[in-house]
């Protein structure tokens, strides 16, 4: 299958103090994969390190075949990249629609109203368009900028711990969301805490743990495999 | 050689004093995260006091110079810390900005209250006449006397800093402000303690440069922020950097006035003079380049955020016509005089309007809008000689296109960085390019001895300009009333061009990036052409004010477009709030109508005293009075045509009695005055009771449909609630009549089915 | 887990508390006799660092009550809470890392001590750091510097001590030397919470153990009861996806 991220060997050192020891990570479209691990793993970075918000000290990134690695954040969402934060990181003074205006004004002219509503309609944010995006819930939030990067027409799709803040109810409504849009094609990786959400949607698991990937497989393959627990809990299991 | 030696001497004592004002701003700002702009403005309290301490009451100079030292200075910074300081903790930087520049010109306005200064003060130094031979150089006793003061000031704050409990936590707090509470330490004490050894160090500077320059409150603020210089050289955090910084800068000062300042024989001198005054800017300039980059960062925990409403098509063309039909309706009132001084209106509503989408939306802090307004004023006066109508036009492209250079160099700072780039810029201008002799302006095809164009150019035409009011279309402008009204359409015009900025991609991209510039890049956008387009546009709206307040005075010196007036535009309209297009208008009715000057005419003060007192209470306030205050309390009354209309009769009637000299100018001051302060209370008295009777009505009533008004988020603000609508019943009570008026804005409670 | 015959140190009456908006914690009851050593186990992101927050006065809680020593101290400053007797030694470095070792432990004076006491008995228990007194603590390694913020605990003499996640990337033998120290200060009858992820990490000191999942304590119990149910605690899903 082809692999539209491809993490390779990425390395990441803060002073003397080792963040990412030679991380190597791929993901395909129509596919949810999801990166866990414990705290201090090393997520975060490696999510930066994807964005384009931390330069690794090693290492590659791959966007759709393209070498991304020294590129600035805003030329990596023209290369199909897009993502979302763990805070919210919405345009508070504007309305929804003009969130999402904002976000159209890098599409050609004749294809960014199109484009806005298509969207405000797939996720269904009609109701709150005129609302001021710092006036709504953080559940609600998330989805607003979830749908600000689907404007931008992304192949790659960054989650950071969507489902903070949601409630029950909205992280379902999410859950879905990312389902359709990864069948749609696109390539969604998940950084999450939220376990529940990460077992019932995810294809792929990579589990990161001092800042190695430890182990990766499918969801069933990651409950069960023993350095992942070791990882999780600090003890071995029975099964 | 002998001579480098005295000026490297005379270069070392500068030094010192800068050395002494630079440790205590840095101090105050690594432990406080406020940048004090005042602190220049402390110095100016010392040196006058010690004037009035030495002079005045005939004091020893040791006893007067310890008074300064043990009482006023920490009396400074405690009063300053606990009745100002303390309530911008998570404000915005602008909002932390304003505070500290309206306490500058506050006390710059004190001082001059206090003090006339129209007398020339001048102070004896500590040492009279007294010199030591060192080197082949008479040495001055006092300049010997001011280095041993910085070298004893260093030791002390070294000593402080790393041999005393205090010191080691102030230190601490510079690390992690976290940590040090959960060491038991109440940051509000250190907080304290770094104001009071601020200000004392700021006091003491005072004191020392007193006897080197006359004691004037203005140049010597100014004279003391040449400082921030070495602040900057240490980043605003080490204390040995900043001394370092404080030796080029005294170095470099001291060598230019040396080298070049004294030397009529070298070429191109008389151009160079002026530029000896300004090497303390450059240097801040040539250190904020070397800064390294901002880095692009998910926000910080408290983002203070501005509400900002767009504008309505609707709302800005009411406005532009109460402003055109109030100009044309109350010309025919005031004095000769008073008419004269009131042209200046509407120019320097223009360059306040210059700071809204810059400042309010963009959110990049440029403190120069009198910079770009004076390249408005120069290129009028030299382009359109006969005030010919265009010329406000290329006033307008001039200036954005010197504002679209300065983004450059400006778009990588930080918001507390660029506004000392741009302060820096306004003082360069201020000080040498406007003041620079004539010289020949020659394009000349390379490696030939052909000129395409030779000119002989004076920028300000040898002190002051000529701005002729324009003609338009036959119709001459030149009376002051003819071009006040010019100014009110040019203003209505301005008005209308922001609205549509405002409410375009472009507008909502200057918006996004000042919320969230991660964000801004995260959906694909460059910050830069966003910038580069505010800082244009500001200027170009400010170089068209600056065309019309020239035309206003018609014979402006670069005086007339000073930093210092620059900051006044700017804490009045962060008052009034930056991010509406309503507050320029109070900028420039408060800042340049002689009303204030007229009602008390013994407080010569009283307009920056006003403008200080309400800058500093801007704390709790960041919003501005237009969106917090004005706005909500102004805006049920529009619904409520009965009164407004017979409200607005009584003042249109009492217009006319004036007009007619029945009854005085002051009988329609007082009208107006009634009519600003009755209304609003009028309004909510009213709609008080319409809301109980309809209440009641609707609960016996089946509850027929009232007509929901729109519950729009920004709009709703306040409107007669007590509190912000996330505060209630959270933090406070809700209270019956909260539920009422809420109700009434959400139209629920009228038989919508809700509550049936 | 009803201890009331005996004193509580801690008690947090239904508190939710977060950030931004964000609730982390819901409706939260505790309570911690005087002397105990609890373990708050979980995933990240569980709401244990948020909850030693609100339990050292950093984050007011939205809602419900933290009462210390039978007192209430919901909105208490926390530098108050420090000098009473309150110590939390945070997540990561808990040290300033531009001052020395020795002016770090000068910062520890506040409640009496000198800094020649300070320093004697912080080292006469790391020695290490007796030698590393006039290094920067920036310069020390991970788990030097978590022995330099571990002393703030042993030389405040404070009644009650939470610690967040002190074996946070360092190695198993440095986390056991810290743990030792850890449980000689309980011995003295400290109130002690630990935050940790590994319960392997804390089953030699605590008495007891809560996990907290989705900001809500989900086990609650001695350690060594609660150890098997963390599997299905932590993997199998608090929400259910349809």
């Amino acid at each position: 299958m082809a692999v539209t991220l491809e993490v390779r060997d990425a390395t990441v050192s803060f002073g003397g103090n080792v963040v990412l020891r030679g991380v190597n990570l791929d993901a395909q479209p129509g596919r949810i994969t999801a990166l866990i691990g414990p705290n201090g793993a090393g997520k975060t970075t490696l999510f930066n390190v994807i964005a384009g918000v931390q330069r690794p000290t090693g290492g590659s990134v791959r966007l759709n075949g393209i070498d991304v690695t020294g590129m600035a954040p805003h030329r990596r969402v023209h290369a199909g990249l897009g993502r979302t934060f763990q805070r919210l990181e919405l345009f508070g003074s504007l309305s929804v629609a003009e969130n999402l205006r904002v976000a159209a004004s890098s599409l050609p002219r004749s294809e960014r109203r199109s484009k806005v509503d298509e969207v405000i309609d797939r996720l269904n944010l009609g109701d709150l368009a005129d609302t001021r995006a710092d006036t709504l819930s953080t559940g609600t939030g998330r989805m607003v900028e979830l749908a600000r990067v689907l404007v931008g027409n992304p192949t790659v799709l960054l989650l950071d711990e969507p489902a903070s803040g949601q409630d029950d109810n909205e992280t379902a409504r999410f859950a879905q969301i990312l389902s359709d849009l990864a069948s749609d094609g696109l390539t969604v990786l998940l950084v999450e805490h939220d376990m529940g959400l990460v077992m019932s949607i995810s294809d792929h698991v990579h589990v990161l743990d001092f800042g190695k990937v430890i182990a990766s497989g499918t969801c069933d393959q990651i409950k069960a495999d023993p350095e992942v627990q070791a990882a999780y809990l600090g003890v071995e299991v029975p099964q | 050689m002998s001579e480098f030696v005295g000026f490297t001497i005379t270069g070392l004592v500068t030094a010192s004093i800068y050395a002494i004002v630079a440790c205590g701003l840095t101090l105050t700002y690594a432990t406080t995260g406020i940048f004090n702009w005042a602190h220049g403005a402390f110095a100016a309290i010392g040196a006058f006091t010690y004037w009035q301490m030495t002079q005045g009451w005939g004091w020893n100079p040791v006893l007067a110079l310890g008074i300064c030292v043990v009482v006023i200075g920490p009396g400074i910074g405690v009063i300053v810390e606990a009745g100002i300081m303390r309530r911008l903790d998570g404000t915005s930087e602008i909002t932390r900005m304003a505070v500290t520049l309206a306490l500058l010109i506050g006390i710059v306005a004190g001082l001059n209250w206090i003090w006339d200064p129209r007398t020339s003060k001048i102070v004896k130094p500590l040492v009279d006449g007294r010199a030591v031979h060192l080197f082949g150089q008479r040495l001055p006793v006092y300049d010997l006397i001011v280095m041993a003061i910085a070298v004893v000031v260093g030791l002390a704050l070294r000593h402080l800093l790393y041999r005393q409990r205090a010191g080691v936590e102030m230190r601490a707090i510079v690390d992690d402000r976290n940590l040090i509470i959960l060491n038991g330490v109440s940051p509000v004490r250190t907080a304290q303690l770094s104001w009071g050894i601020g200000a004392t160090t700021a006091v003491l500077a005072g004191v020392l440069i007193a006897p080197k320059t006359s004691v004037a409150a203005a140049s010597l603020s100014l004279l003391v922020m040449n400082a921030f210089a070495a602040a900057v050289v240490g980043r605003l955090r080490s204390l040995p950097l900043t001394v370092l910084g404080a030796v080029i800068l005294g170095l470099s000062t001291a060598y230019a006035q040396g080298y070049i300042g004294s030397r009529p024989d070298i070429p191109g001198s008389r151009y160079l003079i002026g530029l000896v005054n300004v090497v303390p800017v450059i240097v801040l300039f040539i250190a904020l380049q070397f800064l390294p980059h901002e880095r692009l960062r998910a926000s910080k925990s408290q983002q203070a955020r501005e509400i900002s409403t767009a504008p309505t098509w609707r709302g800005v063309t009411i406005l532009a016509v109460i402003i055109v039909l109030a100009t044309i309706a109350l010309t025919p009132l005031p004095a000769a005089g008073d008419l004269h001084n009131l042209t200046r209106v509407w120019g320097i509503a223009l360059i306040a309007l210059s700071l809204v989408p810059l400042l309010g939306w963009a959110g990049r802090l440029a403190v120069c809008p009198f910079a770009f307004a004076a390249v408005g004023a120069v290129i009028t006066a030299h382009l359109a000689p006969q005030g010919q109508i265009w010329g406000l036009l290329l006033a307008g492209l001039a200036a954005a296109a010197v504002g679209a250079l300065l983004s450059f160099p400006g778009a990588r700072l930080s918001p507390l960085y660029l506004a000392l780039a741009t302060a820096a810029f306004a003082v360069a201008c201020d000080n040498w390019v406007f003041r620079l002799p004539p010289f020949d302006l020659v394009i000349r095809i390379p490696f030939t001895d052909v000129d395409i164009y030779r000119q002989q150019v004076h920028i300000f035409q040898g002190g002051a300009l000529t701005v002729h009011r324009p003609v338009f279309g036959g119709i001459d402008l030149s009376s002051d009333r003819a071009f006040l009204i010019f100014g009110a359409v040019v203003f209505a015009l301005a008005l209308f061009a922001l609205t549509a900025l405002r409410r375009s991609t472009l507008g909502l991209r200057m918006l996004a990036l000042k919320d969230s510039p991660i964000g801004y890049a995260t959906v694909g956008l460059d910050k830069r052409v966003t910038t580069v387009a505010a800082f244009a546009i500001s200027a170009g709206i400010a170089g068209v004010g600056g065309a019309l307040l020239g035309g206003a005075i018609e014979r402006p010196s670069p005086d007339a477009f000073g930093f210092f007036g620059g900051l006044s535009v700017l804490v009045v309209v962060v008052i009034f709030g930056v991010a509406s297009i309503g507050s320029p208008i109070a900028a420039g009715v408060f800042l340049a109508a002689p009303v204030l000057a007229n009602v008390f005419p013994s407080l010569a003060q009283s307009t920056p005293t006003l403008t200080a007192l309400a800058g500093v209470g801007l704390g709790n306030n960041p919003n501005g009075a237009i969106a917090s205050d004005l706005r909500p309390s102004w805006s049920g009354l529009t619904r409520q045509h009965a009164l407004l209309g017979g409200g607005t009769a009584v003042v249109v009637a009492s217009y006319f009695t004036t007009l007619a000299e029945v009854t005085s100018n002051w009988f329609f001051v007082a009208a107006c005055i009634a009519y600003v302060v009755i209304m609003p209370n009028a309004s909510r008295a009213l709609s008080k009771r319409a809301l109980s009777k309809r209440t009641i009505a609707d609960r016996t009533s089946d509850g027929q449909q009232t007509g929901p008004l729109q519950a729009e988020p920004g709009l709703v603000a306040n409107h007669g609630l007590s509190a912000s609508p996330e505060n209630l019943a959270l933090t406070l009570p809700l209270s019956q009549k909260d539920l009422a008026t809420l109700d009434e804005l959400l139209g629920i409670g009228s038989g919508d089915g809700r509550d049936a | 887990m009803s201890s009331t015959t005996t004193f509580c140190a801690i008690e947090l009456r239904g508190v939710s508390a977060g950030y931004d908006g964000i609730e982390v914690l819901h409706n939260i009851d505790l309570s911690v006799p005087a002397g105990q050593v609890l373990a708050v186990l979980g995933p990240n992101g569980a709401g244990k660092s948020t909850l030693l927050s609100v339990l050292a006065g950093l984050l007011k809680p939205n809602a419900g009550d933290l009462v210390l020593g039978g007192r209430t101290m919901t909105g208490a400053d926390p530098s108050v809470l420090a000098r009473k007797g309150l110590c939390l030694i945070p997540e990561g470095r808990g040290v300033f890392p531009n001052l020395t070792v020795s002016e770090n432990l000068w910062l520890c004076t506040n409640r009496g001590s000198t800094k020649v006491r300070v320093e004697e008995r912080a080292f006469r228990v790391f020695p290490r750091l007796g030698e590393r007194r006039t290094q920067l603590a920036g310069s020390l390694s991970g788990g030097e510097q978590q022995m330099l913020a571990l002393s703030r605990a042993l030389v405040t003499d404070p009644a009650i001590l939470l610690l967040d996640e002190l074996s946070m990337g360092l190695a198993p033998m440095v986390v056991a030397d810290l743990y030792r120290s850890v449980g000689e200060v309980a011995a003295t009858g400290v109130t002690v919470v630990v935050v940790e992820q590994f319960v392997r990490t804390v089953e030699g000191i605590a008495d007891r153990g809560i996990a907290l999942i989705g900001g809500r304590v989900a086990l609650d119990g001695p350690i060594a009861e609660i150890t098997p149910e963390l599997h299905s605690a932590y993997f199998a899903s608090h929400k259910e996806q349809s």
